[in-house]
């Protein structure tokens, strides 16, 4: 969480009331249904981050004290990975309250499949992707298999605050579901899929696939010496 | 990170606010779910039906399902007051230690706040319960098979110009194994200068068009929905994209539509009228769909 930024904070302060204005006005015109509710807690969480958390171009350049680290750094991640949490854990959810608990057993993408197909031969369609609605209209096995996942991974998506290991598991489903929403459902929540990458753990991923040998060479040079 | 003096001096009240709630956690969940069950019982909520097209599986009503689950949750709540209390007295002593008071502050809000919303489905903007999902299961094929013996030429009585409105490149993803006919709608730009072109209302680059034109129908916002038209169509041809990026490298709209290179449209300045079409189109099992009828709905002169 060490965003750059000529004035971050400032910035996103004014981000965050610029795209809640545009969120009230998406709303005013009856539209429940709003995509960026992920965005825009992101944008509040960095607005509300103190400055010792934000990069700045002097420490780009080298020329501002070297950064320290520290743990002052560590809530507005937790709180991020908390805000994904709720988001996704409230979707597999809603899909019990308000489906049924067998909603990944009814969940029937071959019969989107055909409708939307339909609709793609006209030029005021929504824009699906007529491959991927051609394969799932001939795997009927697809939506269910597809479905499970989904709703395991939405219910059980707070693991990626205790157990980093497994989050690629969970970043990988619902990256994928967004892909498929919008490649089948012409809906777009693919922004969703930067936000997920921010779940990762990039420290620990250099540490480990970069420095982790050099490390490990060193040790041994100075247990040998 | 601002030392603990300062953080207290400047987040006096919303700290104040954190503390207070984290006391009272049981009591801020059981309130959340009490104004859950009354939103519940008095908000009818026809808008969001429309976009849930299936039949659940107790066959009750959304509102009826979200009073029963905060009602039941709120024996479960009653049953868990003991944890409840002694997480609430932990939290409360987590909030109230000195360090670090505005990280603390900032997540124990967040936290009352995202309990709140969930069980009373509030929308704060920023912040909502999130979306549950569909299941498709009414979902009918838009192409039914075609009985009636196919033509062996183009209907003569369809304007050409609307077959630029069929996409032909999608038949190969099609289901051809019999004749099929189908029913849509298309939209076109008529200009003085005869030419004639496509457009969907992916142009407007508006999240569900369809909410605006609900309340605009009809002659009298004829003028209106002409000057949206011909605001981004102006826009497109004068920066040759519609808002800030060209559509192949922007970011789509939330319901995004087929792509359209409307930056090489002819000047808005020669337009003449907008026009909406009904037709039918069959797709026989081999070769080119064709448009076997036609009718004009509605046309919107500039």
């Amino acid at each position: 969480m060490r965003p750059l930024g000529n004035l971050p904070s400032s910035v996103y302060r004014l981000t965050f009331l610029g795209f809640l204005h545009f969120t009230g006005l998406v709303l005013a015109t009856n539209s429940e249904i709003e995509g960026g509710t992920t965005s825009l807690f992101t944008l509040l969480i960095l607005s509300l981050s103190p400055k010792s958390n934000f990069y700045t171009f002097k420490d780009l350049l080298g020329k501002g004290e070297p950064a320290k680290r520290s743990t002052d750094h560590h809530w507005p991640l937790f709180l991020f990975l908390l805000a994904m949490s709720v988001f996704y854990g409230s979707a597999g959810l809603l899909k019990i309250i308000e489906i049924g608990p067998d909603w990944a057993l009814r969940l029937h993408l071959e019969r989107v499949a055909p409708s939307h197909l339909g609709y793609s031969v006209f030029m005021t369609s929504r824009g699906f992707n007529p491959a991927i609605l051609a394969f799932l209209r001939e795997n009927v096995w697809f939506a269910p298999i597809a479905a499970c996942i989904t709703q395991f991974t939405e219910l059980f998506f707070f693991t990626v605050l205790f157990v980093p290991r497994l989050r690629w598991l969970f970043v990988v489903s619902m990256g994928l579901l967004h892909f498929m929403v919008f490649n089948t459902g012409g809906i777009n929540f693919l922004g969703n899929g930067f936000l997920l990458l921010m779940c990762f753990d990039y420290n620990a991923l250099a540490e480990k696939f970069f420095y982790a040998k050099r490390t490990r060479i060193l040790q041994a040079q100075e247990s040998a010496a | 990170m601002l030392n603990v003096q300062e953080s207290y001096k400047l987040k006096n009240l919303p700290h104040k606010l954190a503390s207070f709630l984290a006391a009272r956690l049981w009591f801020l969940w059981f309130l959340s779910l009490y104004v859950g069950m009354m939103l519940s019982l008095f908000h009818n909520t026809p808008r969001y039906h429309r976009f849930i097209s299936y039949r659940d599986t107790f066959n009750t009503g959304l509102m009826q399902r979200w009073f029963a689950v905060n009602f039941a949750l709120t024996f479960v709540l009653v049953l868990l007051w003991k944890p409840i209390n002694k997480l609430s007295r932990q939290l409360h002593a987590w909030v109230v230690e000195p360090d670090n008071r505005y990280a603390k502050t900032v997540i124990t809000l967040t936290f009352c706040t995202m309990i709140f919303t969930f069980h009373t489905r509030a929308h704060f903007g920023f912040w909502w319960f999130s979306i549950g999902g569909w299941t498709y299961e009414g979902y009918e094929p838009l192409f039914k098979p075609d009985t009636t013996p196919p033509t062996k030429v183009l209907v003569s009585d369809v304007p050409t110009f609307l077959y630029q409105g069929i996409r032909q490149q999608v038949l190969p993803y099609l289901d051809r194994s019999v004749p099929k006919k189908g029913h849509g709608n298309l939209l076109f730009l008529h200009y003085k200068n005869g030419v004639v072109l496509p457009y969907n209302m992916g142009l407007l680059e508006v999240p569900f068009y369809d909410f605006i034109y609900r309340s605009y129908k009809g002659e009298d916002f004829a003028g209106f929905r002409a000057g949206l038209l011909r605001y981004k169509l102006k826009r497109y041809y004068r920066k040759g994209y519609g808002f800030l990026l060209p559509s192949q490298i922007a970011y789509p709209i939330h319901n995004h539509y087929v792509d359209i290179d409307y930056a090489s449209y002819p000047d808005p300045a020669l337009l003449e009228k907008a026009s909406q079409w009904s037709v039918e189109v069959k797709v026989p099992m081999e070769g080119s769909a064709y448009i076997s009828s036609a009718k004009l709905i509605e046309e919107i002169f500039f």
